[in-house]
């Protein structure tokens, strides 16, 4: 059963990600902060990554490239509330699997992740 | 002892007896003038007897000054055989001389010749007594007629001088010689005055006291001023009379003199115009100082040169060529006591040291002399000359200097009046120009009395014409209906306190239109035995108010446009706060629908996913609701409401913001604060201002954390206290109160208006706003709101 770690620093969106993904049969962790996420012991084994841009302390695109430099290539999926235009390149580029804007429908959320899972 | 004295001695002596008793001393003699007899009367008064008186024993009775003449003249007589009679004094036995009158008459014979001499010798001393002291009288009349103070004479029944005293011919220039037997009219009476003259010179003959002051003249026709008494003196015969002049020209004078000055202090009082006033004065002087001609000039603003005052007697052309005259050391009398300060003297041009060419000038105009002193006012400025001018050579005599210094005086009075005066009613214009563009009256009142009285202005603001005499009860009448309560009890409070007061209400008048007034008294009195009386203010503050109201409305439209406009660039971060739960919503959506479709359905884990749907359509609510309240236009009602609720809704709405600023906010919030009565949007509208702010101030921070704090807390007076903190760059002290004005940024976007908007915000609300730096970086904006009292809505 593939492990798709949630990290986002609304509650909410944690919560619904964690029942619609086990709702659908995955195993989820979620994290308030990019840095719980560093701290937890599921880096090596996450399969897919739904991480929010922009949270207090360090945001989506900084945890992708520390992720990175510790060597660690996870697909991830960015999510954001955010109208921001120039984000979803930027990720994008920098090898995220894709970029949802919050509200996203369940078909974009399961096309994105299953489109990690591949890449994974 | 002769034969006769034999006759007599041997006497019968009833005859005897009989020239014994006559009371006088009787006595015979001699034809030689020897003594033959005396009676016994002479030896009594004596003490001589008999044998000592007969002979020339009787000079030894006989006062010894008196001897030598009264034997001479016996002797004339006896010579002459002619009856005679002297006085003389005769001693008296105790040794007292009295005056008698000798007698002798003597006895012929056929032929002629003396054969007896009889005498009687009476006792005259009373007689004697009362002509000497008449004689005495007399002279002291005498004495007094002629060194009397006053002008005598004594008239016949025609009037004719019978005599005059020294005095007389003093004051009327006549000698006695002159005057005696003329008739007094001829001396005396003026030709314009001959009818008063003969009228009571008719009264005088008909025995009436006449008494008057006219005029008479003297013999080198001057007239003089004189009172007069007209006595008649009665005698047996025809009316005569006295007549007494006492010479009152001088009194006269002084009296004319004062009423003169009187006149020109009632002028100068009564506030007459100026030139009427020293135009008199030169009449006066000149009536004063026969021969003189008075001249008034003025100097000028800046002390340089002379200017034309009056001079009513001195031909225009000499004084247009004096106007515009510089003053200096040698330019004439006039610019020279201007100049010097001191009098000026100058008996006759032709000798004085003056220019030529001055002289050549009044000598042009038949001028001689003149007299110029300095009018000096109170302060000592030079405000003018009086100078006197005179048709021949003269010098002033000590009374003329009295004159001249005496009406310059007055002079300098009726001009420094003039001045006051002057400037009083300039200052007065002013005043009421700067009361009608400062739509500003004064009033003073004093309750004791309800004497009120109001400046033109004051009129003008209550719609009364100021022949209405002000009233509290006017006043009163035209006070809105609505304010009178508050008119009444600070009217009353000011009163009972007499203390200063200030307050605003309104005016409705009856064609309904409503004026705002603002009061401010103070107390006048300062003497607490003084009875009470404030003066003051009334301001018409109807277009402040108006304007006041214009610019609220504005305000509002302003604080809704930067409203608008704050949100629209917050508007990413709103979508977001918006999007975070719609995406929770549409996530937990698909979740319950998966759950129900599973077989077996999990039932719970769909309740679980529809609460959650459930709570976060309900935090997108709250933002919506939230927002559209920012968004409305107006947002003048005040409502009670707590500070700490606006704060927390408004760092909901920007902490998306916050967040895109890479800034954290925290809140400490104090419990149980009171309320405050207040414009919700309004203050949302502060806090988001400061927020974003704060926000903004620490947008180029990179080397700490951006932080915003915010606490409320009680304020040292009761009301309720909001500090919004931040890291940022903090405020240079010149900026400190800069920040706060319109259109004032240090920012490359914005109009500036945000923290201007906040500050009318608070100052609406009647709080304070102000900034203040950290100890450590970033600065504190800190605002106060009054606690709500509990009163009635606030309009």
């Amino acid at each position: 059963m593939p492990l798709i770690c949630v990290v986002d620093d609304d509650g909410s969106i944690r919560e619904s990600l964690r029942g619609l993904l086990e709702s659908i049969g995955f195993a989820v962790e979620t994290f308030p902060s990019a840095q719980t996420f560093l701290d937890s012991t599921w880096l090596g084994n996450t399969d897919c990554l739904i991480l929010d841009v922009r949270m207090p302390g360090m945001r989506g695109p900084e945890l992708q490239r520390e992720l990175c430099r510790r060597g660690y290539d996870i697909p991830t999926v960015f999510i954001t509330a955010h109208g921001d235009e120039d984000i979803r390149p930027r990720v994008l580029s920098e090898g995220a699997v894709d970029c949802l804007l919050k509200p996203f429908s369940e078909a974009a959320l399961l096309g994105a992740i299953r489109k990690a899972l591949a890449a994974a | 002892m002769n034969d006769d004295t034999a006759e007599i001695a041997t006497l019968p002596d009833p005859y005897r007896f009989a020239i014994d008793t006559i009371p006088g001393l009787v006595w015979t003699s001699l034809p030689d003038g020897n003594v033959d007899f005396v009676n016994q009367r002479w030896l009594d008064y004596t003490g001589l007897s008999f044998e000592q008186a007969i002979g020339c024993g009787w000079q030894a009775a006989v006062c010894p000054d008196d001897l030598p003449r009264l034997v001479d003249y016996w002797h004339s007589i006896l010579e002459s055989g002619t009856p005679g009679e002297f006085e003389a004094r005769l001693r008296r036995h105790d040794g007292v001389d009295r005056w008698f009158l000798f007698r002798g008459v003597p006895q012929c014979d056929d032929r002629g010749g003396v054969i007896k001499w009889y005498g009687q010798t009476t006792d005259i001393e009373d007689r004697k007594r009362a002509d000497e002291e008449l004689k005495r009288q007399t002279a002291h009349l005498d004495e007094l007629f002629e060194l009397a103070p006053h002008a005598v004479v004594l008239v016949d029944a025609e009037v004719r001088v019978i005599r005059v005293n020294r005095e007389f011919t003093r004051m009327f220039g006549y000698t006695a010689e002159e005057a005696v037997g003329r008739p007094l009219l001829d001396l005396v009476a003026p030709e314009e005055r001959l009818e008063e003259y003969r009228n009571n010179a008719r009264m005088l003959s008909s025995g009436q006291k006449v008494e008057s002051e006219t005029v008479r003249r003297r013999k080198d026709g001057v007239r003089l001023q004189v009172s007069m008494t007209a006595s008649p003196v009665l005698t047996a015969g025809p009316i005569e009379g006295y007549i007494i002049y006492r010479d009152i020209t001088e009194r006269k004078r002084a009296e004319a003199l004062i009423a003169g000055e009187t006149r020109l202090l009632e002028m100068i009082a009564k506030g007459e115009p100026l030139p009427q006033t020293l135009e008199a004065l030169c009449r006066l002087v000149e009536q004063e100082c026969s021969g003189a001609t008075c001249s008034i000039l003025f100097v000028d603003e800046d002390g340089k040169r002379l200017r034309h005052g009056v001079a009513p007697g001195l031909p225009t052309a000499y004084t247009s060529l004096l106007d515009g005259w510089p003053i200096g050391p040698e330019e004439g009398p006039c610019a020279l006591a201007a100049f010097s300060r001191e009098s000026v003297i100058v008996e006759d041009f032709r000798t004085s040291s003056l220019r030529k060419e001055f002289q050549a000038i009044v000598a042009g105009y038949g001028l001689r002399a003149c007299w110029s002193v300095p009018i000096l006012s109170r302060d000592r400025r030079v405000l003018g000359t009086f100078a006197l001018y005179f048709r021949e050579p003269r010098s002033p005599r000590q009374q003329d200097r009295e004159t001249i210094e005496q009406f310059r005086d007055l002079a300098s009075i009726a001009i420094e009046r003039t001045e006051a005066e002057n400037a009083l009613r300039r200052s007065q214009a002013h005043l009421a120009k700067a009361q009608r563009l400062s739509l500003t009256g004064s009033f003073s009142w004093r309750p004791a009395t309800g004497a009120i009285v109001w400046s033109e202005e004051t009129y003008r603001i209550y719609g009364l014409d100021p022949s209405v005499r002000p009233t509290l009860d006017v006043v009163r009448e035209r006070v809105h209906p609505a304010d009178l309560p508050l008119f009444q009890q600070t009217l009353e409070v000011a009163i009972r306190d007499g203390k200063d007061f200030a307050f605003e209400y309104r005016l409705l008048f009856p064609d309904g239109a409503v004026k705002h007034l603002q009061i401010t008294a103070h107390r006048s009195s300062a003497d607490a035995d003084e009875s009470l009386e404030f003066v003051g203010a009334v301001m018409d503050v109807t277009e402040r108010k108006r304007s006041e109201d214009a610019l609220d409305r504005m305000r509002l439209n302003l604080a809704h446009v930067t409203r608008v406009s704050t949100l629209g660039q917050m508007a990413a971060s709103i979508a977001h706060e918006i999007n975070q739960p719609l995406a929770a919503i549409t996530i937990n959506g698909n979740a319950s629908l998966r759950w129900l479709a599973s077989e077996p359905p999990n039932l719970h884990e769909a309740r679980e996913a529809t609460h959650r749907i459930v709570r976060d359509g309900q935090r997108a609510g709250d933002v919506i609701t939230r927002l559209r309240s920012l968004f409305r236009r107006d947002g003048s009602a005040k409502e009670r409401l707590g500070m700490s609720e606006v704060v927390r809704e408004m760092v909901a709405i920007t902490r998306a913001e916050v967040q895109k600023g890479g800034a954290s906010i925290h809140t400490r919030m104090a419990e149980d604060l009171p309320l405050v009565a207040g414009d919700r949007v309004q203050l949302q509208q502060l806090m988001l201002n400061l927020i974003m702010n704060a926000v903004e101030a620490m947008s180029g921070v990179h080397d700490r954390r951006r932080e915003i704090i915010i606490t409320t807390g009680p304020g040292e007076g009761g009301e309720v206290l909001v500090a919004v903190r931040d890291s940022g760059v903090g405020l240079d002290p010149e900026e400190q109160d800069k920040v706060f004005d319109a259109f004032y940024t240090t920012r490359q976007t914005g109009m500036g208006m945000g923290l201007a908007i906040s500050r009318s915000i608070v100052e609406h609300h009647g709080g304070r706003l102000w900034a203040e730096p950290n100890d450590g970086p970033g600065a504190t904006f800190l605002f106060t709101i009054p606690r709500d009292t509990g009163g009635a809505p606030c309009p």
